[in-house]
């Protein structure tokens, strides 16, 4: 089914593959070089600015984080601030990556697919500048919101109602750009990767207006907030990150490797199922809890049933990069990528089991939960994101990452940190879940006996940031350098272990930075 | 899937059932619940919060004291009267929607790093001290010293240290430990509002000390 290409062969349609079927590889080589260039210039002020501030907010996330993980295990630190008393740093922080963050960097790629997919330039981007302000105006009074005692205390939702305003306000301003591509879109065919941009782009909106509306601007009973408020957390990681991030790999994985997608009836099946059951999984955090019991039933019934979309997307993402785990070596991009795909699933998988009745009666209200938000969060989305930039950036910027041994230290210092996380909270979870089930066990013994796994946690959240700021500074450098206007040269990318086909085929191809730079 | 139209109105579709399952549903089903009257002393439950316990919600909310406290009893079993919360004595039975009927915000949570709150204002103890306004001043201002070991952020920013002004404040907080030598003898501890407030909302989170029709309560408590 895997027709390979390189990037300026057009694609043979001779093999029986439809032609929507032919992937996100073909888009690219049926267009010629400077066009392709000139789309990425066209958005590259935009996209690059999503980018960067998106990497400050993880930074300055990653620090309140850090405090507050440290605070977990030293709860008498700083207590007279009240601005950095835990309760208020903890929402702080989260919301800092979940706003901050990925819907910021996320926000960035979208333009940077939507454009490439539509094969549509952007026009007055000066203009979005603007409404990328606007955006990040809002993550800052959220963040100080939320700092300064403004907390909604609602789940992914503390920012207070004026932050929630301008970040709309601001999300409609950028849409109308995304709508300008979108109608101005010349192909025939749409890819996986444009589905899941659509979902992600029509589905936020609507979630954080309701929930923004039913919970802070006009309250429903209190009684009727608890489903609305879980709704919203499973549809934010469902319906607006998920489908972003996999938007993303279903661009990069065919392009880089310039195969098709592997399936593509599956690809369609993964997508739908995908987007019909995350909806219904807000339930699954109240099971046995103040609501109707159908409710916490169908949650846990969705929560299944995402097994289905689980096997054809990763069929589908894995199938095609089968046979080329020689990709590894050479593309950051795909390695990033990859690893996000494999915390996907770990994470899809474990919220199923998580929201099983009998398991859930021991897990939910432990450090599981923060466990698996790691695992999602971090894990599989913010490491696609990384996957991507390390795509894009090169080519909106004219310049490569400028060292090879950066690209290793971030990604293995991300490794270090998470797993360090993910395996010290999941212990503390275990540990804290059978503590509480035992009325015997006071819940001041739970609490005492994870804390030597709560330092633990406090020293992968160290190598994280660390893996943070490595990566930051790269990206720091890249557009350093690009400002020099220096021409991108193969001898500036053969870096490190990088074998010379792959210069062509991955990091910078005469598609798109060097001619961007030959043409600006 | 290459038109548009159905790609954009597919996705529309899928979304308004989960919408309308989770958001709009439970606007109808839960949001217009009526508090129940006692037949014989029309008294209405759940009753009602004071204007300075609704206060403390606020400061509740300010400080996300959610982050790591509950607020709701879980029930298990049919009929769902027991379950290690019960035991725990965390109520006597499990909430239901209709215990949130006359809060402004719910704060159920996902967390218990430290124990669950919905029923803190009920609560019993053999030792006489805990669970009074004092215990709660000193609890929130020294968690530390009330229970070794807690995960708890003090909250000193909700209280302030001042001179003694001729006879001590009623109020004043009993610092024990470390903190006691810090203070100087002329000094006391003493809450602000906002430490009143949120005292007045936990001491009136007594979700489950009144019965409705629609949950079992435990055979225990019956008795």
């Amino acid at each position: 089914m895997s027709v390979i290409v390189t990037e300026e062969e057009p694609v043979s349609s001779a093999s029986g593959v439809t032609p929507a079927a032919v992937g996100e590889a073909a888009t690219l080589i049926q267009s010629n070089a400077a066009e392709v260039a000139a789309i990425d210039r066209s958005v590259r002020l935009p996209v690059l600015l999503f980018f960067g501030a998106g990497l400050i907010w993880l930074l300055g996330g990653s620090l309140l984080h850090l405090l507050a993980a440290i605070k977990m295990h030293e709860p008498r630190l700083l207590s007279s601030v009240a601005f950095l008393t835990y309760g208020r740093l903890w929402p702080a922080a989260n919301d800092a990556l979940l706003y901050g963050w990925l819907s910021t960097a996320g926000l960035g790629l979208a333009l940077w697919l939507a454009a490439r997919l539509c094969r549509a330039r952007l026009r007055h981007e000066g203009l979005l500048t603007v409404a990328w302000a606007v955006w990040n105006a809002g993550v800052l009074l959220g963040v100080l919101g939320v700092l300064g005692g403004n907390s909604t205390s609602f789940e992914w939702l503390e920012f207070p109602w004026y932050a929630a305003v301008v970040l709309l306000g601001a999300y409609a301003f950028i849409s109308v750009w995304m709508l300008l591509m979108f109608r101005a879109r010349r192909e025939g065919n749409t890819y996986a990767s444009l589905w899941y941009l659509l979902a992600a782009l029509l589905c936020f909106p609507w979630l954080y207006a309701t929930a923004n509306f039913f919970l802070l601007f006009l309250p429903v009973q209190a009684s009727a907030q608890a489903p609305v408020n879980w709704w919203f957390v499973h549809g934010f990681y469902g319906l607006w990150l998920t489908p972003l991030a996999l938007a993303a790999a279903y661009y990069l994985v065919p392009k880089v490797l310039g195969r098709t997608i592997h399936n593509y009836p599956l690809a369609v099946l993964g997508f739908w199922s995908w987007l019909l059951f995350s909806g219904w999984r807000g339930g699954q955090s109240l099971v046995d809890g103040p609501v109707p019991v159908w409710m916490s039933s169908v949650g846990i019934g969705a929560a299944i049933f995402t097994i289905i979309p689980l096997v054809a997307i990763t069929n589908n993402l894995f199938g095609t990069f089968r046979g080329r785990g020689d990709a590894w070596g050479w593309s950051p991009s795909l390695r990033f990528t990859h690893v996000g795909l494999l915390c996907f699933v770990a994470a899809t998988i474990s919220g199923i089991l998580l929201a099983i009745r009998s398991i859930n009666r021991v897990l939910h209200f432990t450090q599981m939960e923060v466990a698996w938000n790691y695992l999602a969060l971090y894990g599989f989305v913010s490491m696609i994101l990384f996957g991507a930039m390390y795509y894009t950036v090169p080519r909106l910027a004219g310049w490569d990452w400028p060292s090879q041994n950066f690209i290793r230290y971030h990604f293995w210092l991300c490794l270090a940190g998470l797993g360090t996380i993910i395996f010290a909270l999941a212990m503390a979870g275990i540990v804290q879940g059978y503590g509480l089930r035992d009325p015997g066990v006071p819940v001041i013994s739970t609490v005492q006996m994870i804390n030597p796994l709560l330092v633990t946690r406090t020293c992968g959240v160290l190598l994280l940031g660390a893996g943070h700021l490595v990566f930051a500074a790269s990206f720091v450098l890249v557009l350093i350098r690009a400002r020099g206007g220096q021409p991108v040269t193969a001898s500036d990318v053969v870096g490190g272990r990088r074998r010379a086909p792959a210069v062509a085929t991955e990091e910078i191809q005469p598609t798109s930075a060097t001619v961007e730079h030959a043409v600006g | 899937m290459n038109r548009m139209s159905v790609l954009v109105l597919g996705i529309m579709a899928c979304f308004l059932t989960s919408w309308v399952g989770l958001a709009v549903t439970p606007y109808y089903q839960l949001g217009q619940l009526l508090p129940d009257t006692d037949d014989a002393t029309g008294e209405q439950a759940p009753p009602g919060f004071s204007g300075r316990a609704e206060q403390g919600r606020a400061v509740y909310a300010a400080n996300g004291c959610v982050s790591c406290h509950t607020q709701q009893v879980r029930f298990e079993g049919v009929p769902a009267t027991g379950g290690p919360d019960i035991e725990r004595e965390w109520g006597e039975r499990s909430t239901v929607a209709r215990d949130y009927l006359r809060d402004t915000a719910a704060y159920v949570g996902s967390q218990r790093v430290g124990p669950d709150l919905a029923n803190i204002g009920s609560r019993k103890s053999p030792d006489s001290y805990k669970y009074t306004t004092a215990w709660h001043y000193q609890h929130l201002y020294q968690p530390q010293v009330v229970t070794p070991g807690s995960a708890m952020p003090p909250m000193r920013f909700l209280f302030e240290k001042r001179k003694i002004a001729g006879q001590r404040s009623h109020e004043a907080v009993k610092v024990e430990g470390e903190d006691a030598k810090c203070l100087h003898s002329d000094e006391e501890i003493v809450p602000t509002e906002q430490a009143r407030q949120l005292v007045a909302y936990l001491q009136s989170l007594k979700r489950s000390s009144y019965p409705l029709p629609e949950v079992p309560t435990a055979p225990a408590a019956t008795e």
